[in-house]
């Protein structure tokens, strides 16, 4: 049986195990880079254990991921849809947010699945750079000044207009 | 592949003795599966307990005797199920079709036949 290495040197079975696979990855890359990796590390990951395998191991390995993803993705799409069914309207609230829940749902986590001690045992997502919250006066931009304003009022440059 | 069945009052009881269940052992799995059914048993265990993976093939063939114990007014229920396994069949939402028990004695009393509602 052929077997594969990771960056960090653990060695793993080419049995057609997908979870083996995804659990190596999580547990040598992941946790060991304390939850902090990167699309760039993972993609290396899987790059060079792709690498690594023969065309009878790409062939069957791909299967198993085109399965389990279209399946997760078909129950994925039922429960939205069962949702949005199930969902009661609000009012006051007709456009494309309409009937959809105030926070975004969790997502699935398997019971199996455990983080390091002290994680909370949230799934991996993509971290985002916090939105910058302005207040309306800002928004509005800054008060013209007198002079300015005599100007425009004389036909003159107006003031720019507030952006977003 | 290494099968043993077992009965428990009118409980057919697969016992599946590999440590991986996938697909270059899955026809013998069915077939028994099958002949069970096609024998009168309307109530069939699988005890996964030494099974530690089960791949895509498998999980169809988990549903394949799901519609046939369907069809036939059966039962089926999964014991001895290990975490692994228990993510896999979780990822794919067959557990909210099959019954799964991590213990035997819960899955077999979970065979007990339903108390019939009233209706007011």
């Amino acid at each position: 049986m052929r077997r594969v290495r990771l960056s960090t040197g653990f060695e793993l079975a080419l049995d057609g195990d997908l979870l083996g696979v995804l659990e190596a990855l999580y547990r040598e890359v992941t946790l060991k880079r304390a939850l902090q990796v990167s699309f760039e590390e993972m993609m290396r990951e899987i790059r060079s254990l792709v690498d690594q395998m023969d065309d009878e191991d790409r062939k069957r390995y791909l299967v198993e991921s085109l399965f389990l993803n279209s399946v997760t993705y078909e129950n994925e799409m039922l429960e939205a849809y069962m949702r949005r069914l199930t969902s009661p309207r609000k009012k006051g609230r007709g456009g494309r947010t309409a009937g959809r829940p105030a926070f975004p749902r969790r997502r699935f986590v398997p019971a199996s699945w455990r983080g390091p001690p002290g994680a909370s045992g949230r799934p991996l997502t993509c971290r985002r750079t916090p939105r910058r919250r302005t207040s309306p006066a800002a928004r509005a931009g800054p008060a013209p000044r007198p002079a300015a304003a005599a100007e425009a009022g004389s036909g003159g440059r107006s003031a720019p207009a507030p952006t977003r | 592949m290494q099968l043993l069945v077992e009965e428990h009052g009118d409980v057919r009881i697969v016992r599946v003795k590999e440590p991986k269940l996938t697909y270059p052992n899955l026809s013998a799995f069915f077939t028994e599966v099958r002949r069970l059914v096609e024998g009168g048993a309307r109530k069939v265990l699988i005890d996964l307990q030494p099974v530690t993976y089960i791949d895509s093939a498998s999980i169809g063939c988990l549903m394949d005797i799901y519609r046939l114990m369907q069809e036939k007014g059966g039962q089926v229920k999964v014991s001895g199920v290990q975490p692994r396994v228990e993510t896999m069949i979780s990822m794919t939402g067959v557990h909210k079709l099959i019954d799964l028990h991590r213990e035997e004695e819960a899955a077999l009393g979970a065979f007990a036949p339903k108390k019939g509602r009233s209706h007011a």
